[in-house]
């Protein structure tokens, strides 16, 4: 059979042939009581014939298959397809019975008699076939498309990565410097100390472990070295209050996931606003998940003006995949005060 | 004896405001007259002190540099300093000194000083003009969709963000901006708004109106073939049939 069908699929084709022979047979030698003999000559001719023919059928869907027909071709090209199969199965079938069997009368005229109902079966015999391998072909066409789909789920997930890495904003890192350099002439000591904080995160976000996860508790870690960085450009506008529960510390979170949420909290709260910021961050163990919530306080009409960003967007989106589900983001928002809240199932999925 | 420098700093971070004091600290000619943490702090220090030079940030809470600049008549000269190298092109056609980066090193601060004081020298008022027309056309161009708007009546600034703006009404070189806060002067034109304020909830109806379309309660019929529309607030604006065309394709 074709090559693009593996080995198994050719043996259940064989076997489904072998079991009409038998049927073939059987109905002719105990249904019309025919000599065993011709009832199995017939049985092996007639179905071994379309066991050959059924291949070529193969190549045929498969031809008509990558055409884009209208129904009326399609149809026009089967009826046509049928037409020129069973002939030339029935002219093949009687010449060699003929052949075999020249002077058997009985046999002779019961060949003549069911003629009809042998075109009948070839008719159904092309139907099924032609059926069978269309659906074959669609079957191997949406596998294909599933390894696609799987491919560039691969690459979606090594972009997200490129993604995370990149999600420094350089400003801040350029602004953080112009500190460090002040701070180099009015409080060395000061200075240093930023340098150190400023090059532990930045370590841990360019190269953060590979496996995606990592505990609350490093998170945290790496989200306050971010907020000790930009308390120190800020000053009094910048306050932060953290209420974690202890077990929560140990949760296996994806990493980087707090990050963004700290930083859009500064962005929108800090950046925008010459008050105090008030940047809250609780998280607590809720049945069997993690609940983190993030919020800032803001100045009027800054947050209406700045819509969400795509920060949130992205961190929903990594929840989505990860998790499968899109309910773990909510963001609340009133007048004065901006909160994301997540929820982190138990750690299931390994990657 | 050669006059000083008058120098104001703009910035809303108290260390980079630091660092500029300590670079103009080494300059004999400059005196700094005071540092600004916000926008209308510095509209305010700028109209009153009138200093020779200002070294501007230009992200800032409230207001940013670019729109400082826009309410200002009489501009002194600025060097923009920033950690965004986006604004460059920007600030140049807006007729700036220099564009300084942070962290900038003293030799930059100090270069860019002196082209300052050059500028100062051949040109008395600084920045001299606003900037030709077609450089301010060409910068209304390069904007993006505006998310508020900055009008300024003597030192007072108020930010207007735009979703709070009922409808724009031309008035002569000037458009009157009637938003939830008031209304507002500002020297800008109707084509301006037309193009910058978000199309999707704003529509030119008239050539003396745009509105907000969710200010407006109902389309009511004039005459025989014009329309008025009523606003919430109870004003009515005439609607030209090319207004109402564009009404109708929304509704």
């Amino acid at each position: 059979m074709a090559r693009g069908i593996k080995n198994h699929l050719e043996i259940v084709y064989l076997i489904m042939w072998v079991t009409l022979g038998v049927i073939h047979f059987s109905l002719l030698y105990f249904g019309y009581g025919l000599r065993s003999v011709h009832a199995f000559a017939d049985s092996l001719v007639f179905n071994g014939l379309f066991t050959v023919i059924g291949s070529g059928l193969w190549f045929m869907v498969r031809y008509s298959n990558l055409q884009t027909k209208t129904k009326a071709e399609l149809a026009l090209y089967h009826i046509t397809g049928a037409a020129v199969a069973i002939f030339v199965w029935m002219m093949a079938g009687h010449l060699i019975l003929n052949t075999l069997f020249p002077e058997d009368q009985a046999y002779q005229s019961f060949l003549k008699n069911t003629v009809f109902l042998r075109i009948l079966a070839g008719l159904m015999f092309y139907a099924l076939l032609v059926s069978i391998f269309y659906l074959l072909i669609n079957f191997r066409e949406l596998k294909e498309k599933s390894q696609r789909e799987a491919r560039l789920t691969g690459l979606l997930k090594e972009a997200e990565l490129n993604l995370l890495r990149s999600q420094i904003r350089p400003h801040f890192l350029f602004n953080s410097l112009n500190s460090i350099s002040a701070l180099t002439m009015t409080d060395p000591g000061k200075a240093q100390e930023m340098v150190i904080k400023l090059s532990e995160f930045m370590r841990y976000s360019l190269n953060f472990p590979d496996n995606m996860t990592g505990t609350l508790e490093r998170e945290l870690y790496n989200a306050e070295l971010y907020l000790d960085i930009e308390k120190v450009r800020f000053g009094s506008r910048l306050a932060f209050e953290k209420e974690i529960q202890p077990e929560a510390m140990s949760w296996i979170v994806p990493v980087m996931i707090l990050q963004p949420l700290v930083e859009n909290a500064v962005k929108y709260g800090v950046y925008e606003s010459e008050e105090t910021t008030v940047i809250r961050l609780g998280a607590r163990i809720l049945e069997s998940e993690l609940e983190i919530r993030i919020g800032n306080t803001y100045g009027f009409g800054t947050m209406a003006k700045k819509g969400t960003g795509t920060g949130l967007r992205n961190i929903r989106g990594r929840l989505l995949n990860l998790y499968g589900t899109g309910s773990l983001m909510k963001i609340n928002q009133t007048e004065n005060y901006f909160e994301v809240t997540i929820r982190i199932p138990e750690y299931a999925r390994k990657d | 004896m050669q006059e000083k420098i008058k120098v104001i700093i703009v910035d809303d971070e108290d260390l980079a405001r630091e660092l500029v004091k300590k670079y103009l600290a080494g300059l004999a000619d400059a005196e700094l007259l005071c540092e600004c943490s916000n926008g209308f702090e510095a509209l305010k220090a700028i109209q009153e002190l009138r200093p020779d030079l200002v070294f501007l940030d230009i992200q800032m809470p409230k207001i940013d540099g670019f729109e400082l600049l826009e309410v200002l008549d009489e501009k002194p000269a600025i060097i923009f300093t920033t950690a965004f190298d986006q604004y460059a092109i920007r600030a140049f056609e807006l007729n700036a000194v220099d564009y300084l980066l942070k962290p900038f090193s003293r030799e930059r601060f100090v270069q860019a000083y002196e082209k300052a004081k050059l500028r100062l020298g051949t040109t008395p008022q600084g920045m001299a003009s606003q900037g030709t027309p077609s450089l301010l056309k060409h910068l209304d161009d390069t904007r993006q969709t505006l998310d508020r708007v900055i009008t300024r009546l003597g030192s007072k600034i108020t930010v207007i963000p735009v979703d709070k703006i009922r409808y724009i009404e031309s008035a002569d070189d000037y458009v009157m901006i009637h938003s939830e806060l008031g209304d507002h002067l500002k020297e800008k034109t109707m084509k301006y708004f037309e193009e910058h304020l978000p199309k999707e909830q704003y529509i030119r109806i008239h050539r003396k109106y745009i509105v907000n379309i969710n200010e407006i309660r109902s389309l009511e019929l004039y005459t025989k073939d014009s329309y008025v529309a009523l606003l919430k607030t109870g004003e009515k604006l005439n609607v030209s049939s090319e207004g109402y065309r564009r009404l109708r394709e929304r509704f």
